[in-house]
């Protein structure tokens, strides 16, 4: 019967200094072994978790400009993110957008990526950018958005060490929610890359950055993947193509 | 493991759980300051401690990981300044403004605010308001509306970079500062009013001209809890730990309708740590109602603790208590329950259809009034109060519309708490975060079969209740797993159990129908209304008649109508397989409300009348009858009351000036915002009452002791909930006693040690318990006074002084001719020197009478007409609330309520899916109003002196819930004609509601 009380327990937590250090525990087979960056989550939710490999000794929560893109380490905070005044102010409002002072002060950009968050305008940015996921120690890249509708997990041994975002893309973002602060509705991002390529996209309740177009037809699928939606498939319809315009009006 | 953690500047070596938290941690250590409220994901934020000086949630980190970091929490900023010998350096620039401003209300979530607020200040001695707003924006609270946080942050960095910052002037009552006839100055006294807003910490109180100045009465003293609260030091349940203490669960039901064929216990009892696991089968079997009311409660008997069949998902299956939370939340997944599903009813339209499911077929089900089970009626009301038909008939119009107003919760920060134990005595302790310590030993005694005199109940501090602890909840738990273990057991709620099983407001469907003439006079008002008890019928009759009794009541008619309304309040309370409502501030007038003002804006409109002389023209006045009064009492006997001040006309007149109405309302120009085709402007009113206390009913009782040293110990059974209640009631005992409020040890409450009192409830603390404390007082100061004149007779060698020539004023009893005696003196000489006795005096208090406060609520908004979505902009609150006792205290209630009612007004909701489920589980889902998010508000407080009671007061707490949502909705129709009828204002609502024009 104890079996029930250990297995809710994490036995082991670990802080290496080193990719290597860290590469090898989390490579451990015979163990539920997860990565942490801020740990607001796992802190919460350690059911199925035998242990936690903490990546704050690693330096991964560095923001760098390089020539087109941002390379943000892994273990960044949202307020890192919020407060970084080289990022485009669209991409720090947006990390800004999906939680509270307190609790931005500890979740990382990693920690989103893999929580996946309802609503999030982040992640929404994030796509809209055409971000890259880089695993460690692996140095392999992975479309962000591909990871979200995937649902892939890195194989054991890897963990995301960094997140790329191209520069000099275009992108601008609008939502409607009930208050200010309040999670969105519905949110939608366009942004505009070098050869004037559109790509719009959608996040609501359980639907993170999903490819859109603006035909009624689109719209009534992607209203349809919707759960427990907070409005009609017309007021869906109606404000999706609204907040699409207003963007177009901007990004032109 | 074990973990070097660095507290407050000292490096502590703790050995804990790998997956600790670091609140679970510090909260073991002794740091108390870190609260709890029941959130999965942080979303709270009453945990708040500084880590490498950022504010952070210590319930959503290890431990662990905070090895090599500085930890500060809320113990090492400051402490009260009087520590005895020792020397120190006091409160901290932060506390103390948190404090002077009245920025602390239930405490629960200030040392988190305080901390933010340091964060911020230690690195930007001079923020912007956005950023104090900002920063404040991740700790939610349900009490103060952020206003006076923001303002206690200004102040403390003004003071922190060395300016003089203006006095909080805690006397100055300030007199009538608008001239609303300028209408060209619009636009400065908007500008005006938000500089003051930021830096003027009293509200403006027009005050009643030619009232003798008091000494306390109208004084902002600070509140008399706050210096432990804002200290963080350990003051609620949970901060309470009992050695061999279980933590208790509970399992809930899936499903919305059913019956236990089979319930298996054998393998949670088997699991390591489970000290007991508690069905149906091995408790009395007891009906009762968890409403926390007086006795006889007025409305059906229809719960028990534990029972056979589940009424809602989430109501009680069976309890355990273990050695740890986590053990006991094992243990429920190990229970094995066989249900026969039954066939459930989510929409109360269908609760009284022909063949609907019966929700409560129990034998033992007890009846009230009109309650039926067989049709799933928990309660039914008819009032009819002259002659409605004839007065439809007189009518020069009629006009119909259909409402409806959601499920809400009260969402207090500190989730329902409770902690019981046998003592030493072999009593049977219950210490609860309630607020009818009273009703709960009453009503759990037959319950626990324990005599009422083997149970004592001790109240601490509530970190926020509104009604939602005007429950008996959860305390039978802890209880009956204390009587089956011996042992001590803790319950707490988690964030998701408060929306699965907790109370919440009745939603309502409401018909209304009412008769015009041409010019403006109603004829007939007549109300209808369904109303959804859920599971349970607790308050489900008294919430369902406030709504018709309290809100039907304000708009009489004109002329003949005034002695002869013509009024219809009809009501079915049902049944449904939803978690039962309950009492919520407000307690059922805020849904009277939502559809009488809307109702009323849409007859103004469609007869072009002007929206407050319309108003104005029907509403009740001084010296008339409650037209409710002859035909409603909460479900008791009724009897006719006189209504003898309305502040109506100058809550208008001040109200209107505040939000700028002439130069708003109904008007083009300023509707469109430059710029921006897709915004509209409108501004919005409601004029609404509510009521003070139950009259013949609720009782409240105080007693008083004076001590060697002057100083005197108030013993309260009121229940403060953060309202300020403990400091309002010493303030009243401090006026006649001649003393400072500092003088007065203010304890409530305890069923051993106080004396009764109804609770916290009904907008009555401040008039009942209140009126119970100044009779209390003057027996006190009748001892001190005739004390005082046989000292001084004494000590002249006359006998020319009695004892009414002495008056009690700075601490002395004195004499016409000025001798004195200090009341220091007269303490040690009653309690040792001459003929000794203790001075004591007893109170209570029940009133004939309830006299409604009143209130015009303004709000301004901007409509987004192409996608619905709304911004409230501002609201304005001028409330006739009698003479203010303590007007930023007072004002702290308004601010709170408004914004509380601004969600129920744009954003709260509960709701269920198909299957019953409940679609919102936490703050994540509820979105309740942050820091950065809030409108400008104004309070006004335009006093009248209420008669009945010793110092004027009438109500303040509740009446501010009543009428924001109607303004916002009223204000919407002014911004772009879209008629919303159902709250909250939801995008969509907008949105179809304009498609509909």
């Amino acid at each position: 019967m104890d079996k029930i009380k250990e297995k809710k327990v994490i036995k082991a937590y670990y802080r290496p200094q080193t990719i290597e250090e860290a590469t090898k525990l989390l490579a451990k087979t015979n163990l539920e072994i997860v990565p942490i960056g801020g740990g607001s989550f796992v802190a919460r939710h350690q059911e199925n978790i035998d242990a936690v490999v903490d990546l704050q000794g690693l330096g991964l929560n560095r923001i760098e400009s390089k020539k087109d893109y941002f390379l943000v380490g892994a273990t960044t905070t949202l307020q890192d993110l919020v407060t970084n005044h080289a990022l485009p102010e669209n991409l720090r409002n947006a990390a800004k957008r999906d939680f509270s002072y307190n609790i931005r002060q500890r979740k990382t950009i990693a920690g989103v990526i893999v929580e996946k968050p309802e609503s999030s305008i982040l992640l929404l940015a994030l796509c809209a950018l055409g971000s890259k996921i880089i695993l460690l120690p692996s140095n392999n890249e992975l479309d962000i958005n591909h990871w979200l509708q995937s649902k892939s997990i890195p194989d054991k041994g890897q963990f995301i060490g960094y997140i790329k975002i191209p520069q000099n893309i275009q992108f601008e973002y609008e939502s409607v929610s009930k208050t200010k602060e309040d999670k969105p509705l519905i949110a939608i991002a366009i942004s505009k890359g070098q050869k004037n390529a559109k790509n719009v996209l959608l996040s609501s309740k359980n639907v993170i950055a999903k490819p859109i177009t603006e035909d009624e037809e689109n719209l009534k699928i992607a209203y349809s993947q919707l759960i427990n939606s907070d409005f009609s498939p017309e007021y869906f319809i109606k404000t999706t193509n609204t907040l699409i315009q207003r963007i177009n009006r901007k990004i032109k | 493991m074990q973990i070097t953690l660095d507290i407050n500047g000292e490096k502590k070596k703790i050995i804990c759980n790998t997956g600790a938290t670091l609140l679970t941690v510090l909260r073991k250590q002794g740091y108390f300051g870190a609260k709890f409220g029941g959130c999965e994901n942080g979303e709270c934020g009453a945990c708040t401690i500084l880590l490498d000086g950022n504010p952070i949630n210590s319930c959503s980190i290890l431990a662990a990981q905070c090895e090599g970091h500085q930890i500060e929490t809320i113990e090492s900023i400051g402490e009260h300044p009087q520590q005895g010998w020792r020397t120190t350096d006091g409160l901290h620039i932060l506390q103390k403004t948190f404090i002077e401003v009245g920025a602390v209300q239930c405490g629960f979530c200030t040392p988190a605010m305080v901390l933010a607020a340091k964060s911020l200040l230690d690195k930007n001695s001079d923020p912007s308001v956005e950023q104090v707003r900002e920063v404040l924006s991740g700790v939610l609270c349900r009490c103060t509306g952020y206003l006076k946080p923001v303002q206690a942050v200004l102040r403390a960095a003004a003071l922190m970079r060395g300016e003089s910052v203006p006095p909080i002037d805690l006397t100055e009552q300030s007199e009538l500062l608008v001239d609303p006839s300028i209408d060209s100055s619009i636009h400065d006294l908007v500008e005006k009013q938000n500089h003051e807003i930021l830096t003027k910490i009293m509200p403006r109180v027009v005050g009643i001209k030619d009232t003798p100045k008091k000494s306390q009465i109208g004084k902002s003293e600070i509140k008399v809890d706050a210096i432990k609260l804002v200290q963080g030091k350990p003051a609620f349940v949970s901060d309470y730990q009992i050695p061999n203490m279980l933590y208790a669960k509970v399992l809930f039901s899936p499903y919305a309708h059913a019956r236990i064929k089979a319930i298996d216990t054998a393998k949670a009892k088997a699991l390591s740590g489970v000290a007991a696991v508690l069905t149906y089968k091995d408790i009395p079997r007891v009906i009762y109602s968890t409403a926390g009311q007086s006795d006889p409660i007025p409305g059906p008997l229809d719960s028990f603790s534990l029972d056979d069949k589940v009424r809602f998902v989430g109501d009680r299956v069976a309890f355990v208590a273990a050695e740890s939370p986590e053990i006991a939340e094992e243990a429920l997944k190990l229970i094995e329950v066989e249900y026969e599903e039954l066939p459930f009813i989510l929409d109360p339209a269908q609760s009284m259809q022909e063949g609907a499911i019966q929700i409560h077929d129990e034998k033992e089900y007890v009846n009230f009034g009109e309650t039926d089970a067989t049709r799933n009626i928990a309660g039914k009301i008819r009032i009819d109060i002259g002659n409605v038909e004839e007065g439809y008939q007189e009518a020069d119009y009629i006009f119909e519309e259909d409402y409806e107003v959601p499920k809400v919760q009260q969402a207090h920060i500190e989730p329902h708490v409770v902690l019981t134990y046998w003592d030493e005595d072999d009593r049977l302790v219950i210490k609860t975060s309630t607020q009818v310590p009273f009703h709960v030993r009453r009503i759990l005694s037959p319950v626990l079969q324990l005599p009422m005199k083997r149970i004592r109940v001790i109240k601490p501090r509530i970190g926020g209740g509104f009604g939602g602890k005007q429950e008996v909840l959860i305390e039978d738990v802890a209880a009956h797993l204390t009587i089956a273990t011996r042992r001590p057991v803790f319950y707490e709620y988690s964030r998701k159990d408060e929306f699965y099983s907790a109370r919440s407001r009745h939603p309502m469907r409401v018909h209304m129908k009412t008769g015009v003439k041409k010019d403006g006079t109603i004829t007939a008002n007549e109300m209808v209304v369904l109303s959804d008890t859920g599971a349970y019928g607790c308050h489900g009759l008294t919430v369902t008649g406030n709504t018709g009794s309290k809100s039907m009541a304000l708009y009489v008619g004109d002329g003949k109508y005034r002695k002869s309304p013509n009024i219809r309040f009809y009501a079915d309370i049902v049944y449904t397989n939803t978690p039962p409502a309950g009492a919520y501030r407000g307690y059922g007038v805020p849904q009277g409300f939502w559809p009488l003002e809307r109702h009323i804006e849409k007859i103004t409109r469609e007869l072009n009348l002007d929206s407050l002389e319309f108003r104005l023209k029907n509403a009740v006045r001084p010296g008339e009858l409650h037209p409710f009064s002859t035909s409603w009492s909460e479900g008791r006997e009724p009897r006719p009351e006189i209504i003898h001040t309305v502040g109506l006309e100058e809550c208008v007149r001040q109200g209107k000036a505040a939000i700028g109405w002439d130069q708003k309302y109904k008007n083009p120009d300023w509707r469109n915002v430059p710029g921006k085709k897709h915004l509209k402007r409108g501004v919005g009113v409601a004029m609404v009452m509510q009521g003070t206390a139950i009259p013949y009913l609720d009782m409240g009782g105080a007693s008083i002791k004076m001590n060697d040293d002057g100083s005197f110990n108030l013993l309260i059974g009121a229940t403060d909930l953060g309202t300020g209640s403990d400091t309002v009631l010493g303030q009243m005992a401090a006026e006649i006693l001649g003393v400072p409020l500092e003088d007065i040890i203010v304890y409530s409450s305890d069923t051993d040690f106080t004396p009764f009192d109804k609770g916290a409830y009904a907008s009555s603390t401040t008039y009942i318990s209140g009126t119970a404390v100044v009779k209390a007082a003057e027996v006190v100061a009748e001892r001190i006074r005739i004390r005082a004149a046989n000292m001084l007779n004494a000590q002249s060698g006359n006998n020319d002084l009695s004892d009414k020539q002495i008056v009690l004023h700075g601490r002395k009893a004195i004499a016409p001719d000025g001798r004195f005696v200090t009341q220091k003196d007269v303490g040690y000489n009653s309690l040792h020197h001459t003929n000794q006795e203790q001075i004591m005096g007893v109170g209570s208090y029940v009133s004939p009478v309830s006299p409604p406060p009143f209130a015009a609520q303004f709000a301004e908004v901007e409509v987004d007409i192409e996608t619905g979505q709304i911004e409230v902009k501002k609201l304005v609150m001028a409330v006739d609330s009698g003479v203010i006792v303590n007007p930023v205290t007072a004002s702290g209630q308004v601010e709170g309520g408004m914004i509380q009612a601004l969600g129920y007004a744009v954003c709260e909701e509960m709701r269920y899916d198909s299957k019953g489920v409940p679609l919102e589980k936490d703050f994540n889902d509820y979105h309740i109003f942050r820091a950065n998010e809030i409108p400008e508000m104004e309070t006004i407080f335009v006093e009248t002196y209420e008669p009945s009671h010793p110092f004027g007061v009438k109500a303040v707490a509740e009446i501010p819930m009543d009428g924001v949502a109607p303004a916002v909705g009223n204000a919407i129709l002014d911004a772009c004609g879209a008629e919303v009828l159902k709250n909250p204002a939801t995008p969509q609502r907008i949105w179809e509601a304009l498609n509909r024009k």
